[in-house]
């Protein structure tokens, strides 16, 4: 391996450590780079001379993205000794680092994460740049383990207890004057001065020997008291139950590093981080986390087309048909990203309510501290409006987002003929409708293509990308190419009822619905569905997605697949009734309260009798097998068809899209875990409810051969090269 | 009676209340407390166990400063829990009360020993957020009781202090100012204290940052006045500046100094508060200084170090002139017109400069005064004790 550090020494005496991995965008700290380092401090342990040591990032605004990801990734099928030895390699050498006999400073300019937060926790002084993505974090339970090189020890020394449970519970980056205010770093300083400013904290260290006191200080217990301990731990374990419920277990992991280390000497205190870091990295939530982080590098690498094959349309201009909540928010989320977006609406006051509505993104953002008046100044400038078409004339890509209604669409493409450029793109944004078929009325049926977005349009990450039968590759791979540049993440999708995402959910829903009939209730359903993970139930969903748009989109799928589905007779009945949901107050439950609580509504129960079919009692497991084997059983089907190619395409559409929790590994992660043949028997114990638990041919092979969606471990196959 | 005795005093620099400039500009005023009540600790070596409460002078109690600064600082200073911390606000001479407060305590056997201090960041919390008063408080007062400058304008109106004679009297403020920080006058009392240089780097300072080297009566001459631009005279030169700092001081009885082996700088000999009229608010030293006087049964004569804080050149000038001071004989390591006045830390602060002063130049009787916004003033006597 090429080495990944230069060290040079100035004349005045200082120790330049330079760490830039060959080949690499970002540092990460992987066992040769571990290698090299330890060398590198085995040498400068000797050197007596040395008046201080200033750590830095070859890369311009990255630090250390932190551990290898796929080194990780293969210890949870390591043995324990293997595992222990892992940990305890970053132990020694951050140790070795904390004990130099000099003053040793980290410069940073750029995201500092995981490991690399380790190492400039171990250093005498850190010095951030003002640099707006320069920060620190140590965001390890976000992947289902804890920081295990010292984290959980060397932070709480560091800025205190408090802050220092919070940054490594919830893996938050601090930045600027924060990271100044806990103690984090020593000052904020223009990238330009940073290592000015580190060679001044060297020239203050030669008379000035608190840096000696301060460090012999941070190696000792922080001496709380056994109140300040028992108080400390148990509200922020009440905390942390409260925001992650029981499925994530890292954060409780970490606090009780914390806990169990703290009051020890710093040698003590690490082998307790050790023991438990060992011990979760083991687990299979964390196995699952990881394998999540692998799938969404996967998805974004290949969204289902081959982008060096197909040269993307550069895209200078977007044209947005409507400035309802899903227009307003297509364009706001473009001209977010710098790219100009001219909206259409037939009246005014629309487009009004759809500028307001944009702007209320970014000042969202800006009250909590995430954008600045700039930005939305700067967006504000970039969005254009109008009630005339003519205003398309010059875009590049046209997105079509007027209600879900075939003829409305289809007249209007007509229209759009007249105005768009010839080599334009038109996208619709339709989330149910057949792209195949609505392309014999668009202008050109290779340029006509589906992009189905997910509301909120500023929060949910997911775009599909929906190739009709003649779109073109070429169409395909501009929309690709124009979503990530907003920041989204498109997976490319074969023309079918639903899509991917609907197609999968649909089921889910029609379940949830069918089992009220049945008689379970409807608390019951949503509590199962939550504690698998879920961050909704399935009908507290219906009635946030609207009755009348589930009904349509169910419509539209038991129609496409009549041999399995069920219509949800309940959907019809409630919006018959006007009930369509949260938007009006009622609809499976009722909502009340200036917040639109839920809440039990009995008006609802008459509409139920009529069409509760017997009244039984059911048992969880009952209800989360039905839920979960239904989506997963129609995600076989969807990639067995080709719908999408890769198993990861299901996983993230179905985490970004729906929310699946991640900690499940993903759908078919889900099915891996529990395995092929057992999802198979238990599919069969409800097969005669219908076709739809009718396990496809694809998984029943598995079954018998005992394959899986992905290789035992997918990152050894992916990352290590 | 029991003697209180102080057996360290020092203080932070003073820094400027400017967003931009000021050297404590991303300081707490929590941090500062608990730094100074630290290191009050340290340089003491006593077993901070031993000491039973702090007594923080603070004015604008809220945000940073608020929810009881003395304790919050106190824990911050990592003294053990069982030490208590009370905030005590008497206006501009709340540390000073803090002083008293801890001899009182002392004097009655109910406590013994202590930290006094205060604390005030000008910048952080400014000194007239969300105040807000009854309007009854006006029926016979004008609102403008409220505006110190328009009540030092009104002291000079009355006892006819000209504008060049406030002018020269903060020249010599910021002159004899110069002259300490130079001579390493404040090197006893001064502990350096993070913050920011000029050029915005963080390092461990020392220096007042509103003492002026280039300060002349011509310069002071040419600023308008700022609460009275028509014919009024007190201006930004001859007013104290907005500023930021602590100031502390460890205190026992005479006893406890003993059996600890500390030996004591002086011991508090009388204390005495007054109100005025708030219209006049600065004269509060006058009839403070005359009770504290009679209570330690002593004459202007026999004092021989003063400091009388300078909210305004004009208002400390009439003091001297009602008490018949000699100007030489006060403030002469300069005062709040150069040095700054923290409001809950200048009371301590001039107990702090006053108990040094009288090591140096060697006088057995100094008396601490300063007027209080709203009409009131404090006095405190020490004695200091011989080897």
């Amino acid at each position: 391996m090429v080495s990944a550090f230069q060290l040079e020494v100035t004349e005045d005496g200082i120790g330049l450590l330079t760490f830039d991995v060959p080949g690499q965008k970002v540092n990460t700290l992987s066992a040769p780079v571990f290698a090299e380092l330890s060398e590198i401090v085995t040498k400068l342990e000797g050197r007596r001379d040395l008046r201080g040591l200033i750590v830095r990032s070859g890369k311009a605004g990255q630090f250390i993205a932190g551990a290898d990801l796929g080194e990780l990734s293969v210890l949870s099928l390591a043995t324990p000794a293997e595992v222990e030895r892992g940990v305890r390699r970053g132990h020694d050498l951050f140790e070795r680092f904390s004990q130099l006999p000099f003053l040793t400073v980290a410069v940073v300019d750029g995201h500092c994460m995981g490991g690399g937060t380790e190492l400039i926790l171990s250093l005498d002084q850190r010095l951030l740049s003002d640099n707006s993505k320069a920060g620190i974090a140590l965001p390890e339970v976000k992947i289902g383990i804890i920081p295990g090189w010292g984290g959980t020890q060397r932070l709480p020394r560091l800025i205190g207890v408090h802050h220092a449970i919070r940054m490594i519970t919830t893996g938050d980056t601090v930045r600027g004057a924060e990271a100044v205010a806990l103690g984090l770093v020593f000052d904020v300083v223009p990238t330009d001065q940073l290592m000015s400013e580190a060679r001044r904290l060297i020239d203050m260290a030669q008379n000035d020997d608190d840096w000696k006191k301060i460090r012999e200080r941070r190696r000792q217990p922080l001496g709380m008291t056994a109140d300040q301990v028992a108080f400390t731990f148990s509200i922020a374990e009440g905390y942390i139950r409260s925001k992650t419920g029981s499925q994530y277990p890292a954060p409780l992991m970490a606090l009780k590093a914390i806990r169990e280390g703290i009051n020890l000497p710093l040698s003590e205190g690490l082998k307790v981080e050790q023991k438990i870091s060992a011990e979760i990295m083991q687990s299979p939530t964390a196995a699952n986390l990881i394998s999540i982080f692998f799938k969404g590098n996967a998805v974004d690498r290949d969204p289902g087309i081959d982008l060096r094959a197909h040269r993307p349309k550069d895209v200078a201009r977007v044209g947005i048909l409507g400035a309802g909540l899903m227009g307003a928010g297509i364009a706001t989320a473009h001209a977010r990203r710098g790219i100009p977006a001219a909206m259409v609406d037939t009246e005014n006051e629309r487009i009004e309510a759809g500028l307001k509505a944009a702007a209320k993104v970014v000042q969202g953002r800006i009250a909590i501290g995430r954008a600045t008046t700039d930005e939305l100044v700067g967006m504000m400038a970039l969005l254009s409006t109008s009630t005339s078409h003519s205003i398309f004339a010059d875009c590049d890509v046209v997105i079509e987002a007027v209600p879900e209604n075939e003829q409305l669409k289809t007249k209007i493409f007509g229209q759009l003929a007249q105005v768009m450029r010839p080599d334009a793109i038109l996208a619709s944004n339709t989330s149910t409708i057949s792209i195949t078929r609505m392309a014999k009325s668009a202008p050109a049926a290779d340029r006509f293509v589906g992009m189905h977005f997910f509301s909120p349009v500023d929060r949910m990450a997911l775009v599909e990308v929906i190739r009709g039968d003649q779109t073109s590759d070429e169409t395909v791979a501009t929309i690709v190419t124009l979503a990530k540049r907003i920041g989204k993440t498109p997976i490319v999708i074969k023309d079918c009822p639903g899509f991917l995402v609907n197609r999968l959910l649909m089921p889910y829903m029609a379940e949830a619905v069918l089992m009220l009939t049945e008689g379970a209730s409807m608390d019951m359903i949503d509590k199962a569905a939550t504690r698998f993970g879920m961050p909704v139930g399935p009908i507290a969903l219906q009635d946030m997605v609207g009755i009348d748009v589930s009904c349509f989109a169910g419509d539209v799928l038991v129609n496409a697949y009549s041999d399995r589905a069920v219509p949800s007779l309940i959907l019809r009945e409630l919006v018959k009734c006007g009930r369509l949901g949260k938007k009006t107050g009622s609809g499976f439950r009722r909502y009340v309260g200036p917040k639109g609580k839920p809440a039990p509504d009995p008006d609802f129960d008459p509409i139920l009798a009529k069409l509760q079919s017997e009244v039984r009692s059911f048992a969880e497991e009952e209800i989360t097998d039905r839920l979960f084997l239904a989506m997963l059983l129609e995600g076989v089907r969807a990639l067995e068809e080709g719908i999408v190619h890769e198993p990861a395409h299901v996983d993230m559409a179905m985490i970004l899209g729906t929310g699946f929790p991640p900690h499940r590994g993903g759908l078919l992660g889900w099915c891996d875990n529990e395995g092929a043949a057992t999802i198979v028997e238990r599919a069969a114990k409800y097969e005669s409810l219908g076709l739809r638990f009718k396990s496809p041919e694809m998984l029943i092979q598995m079954a018998t051969s005992g394959e899986r969606f992905y290789p035992q471990s997918i990152a050894t196959a992916k990352t290590i090269d | 009676m029991t003697n209180a005795v102080i057996t360290h005093a020092i203080r932070t620099p003073i820094g400027k209340a400017s967003p931009d400039k000021g050297m404590f500009r991303d300081r707490r005023a929590d941090d500062l407390s608990g730094d100074l009540m630290r290191r009050l600790v340290d340089i003491s070596g006593i077993d901070p166990h031993l000491i039973g409460d702090v007594r923080w002078g603070c004015v604008q109690q809220q945000g940073e400063q608020g929810f009881d600064i003395a304790r919050n600082a106190a824990l911050i200073a990592e003294l053990p829990i069982e030490v208590g911390g009370v905030t005590v606000n008497r206006l501009c001479a709340s540390s000073l009360q803090a002083i008293n407060d801890c001899a009182m305590h002392i004097a009655a056997g109910f406590e013994d020993v202590q930290i006094a201090g205060g604390v005030e960041h000008m910048h952080h919390i400014p000194m007239d957020k969300d105040y807000n008063p009854s309007p009854r408080l006006f029926v016979k007062n004008s609102e403008a009781i409220m505006n110190m400058g328009l009540t030092a304008e009104y002291l000079a109106v009355k006892h006819r202090i000209s504008r060049e004679a406030q002018d020269e009297f903060s020249c010599r403020s910021h002159e004899l100012a110069g002259k300490a920080i130079t001579s390493g006058a404040f090197d006893s009392e001064v502990v350096p204290t993070w913050g920011r240089c000029d050029d915005g780097k963080k390092a461990k300072l020392t220096r007042d940052q509103c003492v002026r080297d280039d300060c002349s009566v011509e310069s002071l001459s040419g600023l308008t006045p700022v609460f009275n631009p028509q014919g009024g005279s007190v201006t930004a030169g001859n007013s104290s500046p907005l500023s930021i700092g602590a100031s502390a001081m460890l205190m026992m009885s005479e006893k406890k100094a003993a059996e600890l082996g500390l030996k004591p700088m002086a011991r508090v000999l009388a204390i005495a508060v007054a109100g005025v009229e708030p219209c006049e608010m600065g004269i509060g030293p006058v009839p403070a200084v005359h009770k504290a006087l009679r209570r330690a049964g002593l004459s202007l004569d026999d004092i021989g170090s003063i400091e009388l804080n300078e909210a305004f050149a004009a208002q400390a000038l009439s003091v001297l002139k009602l008490l018949g001071i000699d100007t030489k004989r006060v403030n002469t390591r300069g005062g709040a017109v150069a040095l700054g006045h923290p409001l809950g830390a200048s009371g301590c602060r001039i107990s702090v400069t006053l108990l040094h002063r009288m090591q140096s130049e060697g006088s057995r009787y100094g008396l601490a005064t300063m007027c209080v916004g709203q009409g009131q003033g404090v006095a405190t006597i020490f004695e200091r004790i011989e080897d």
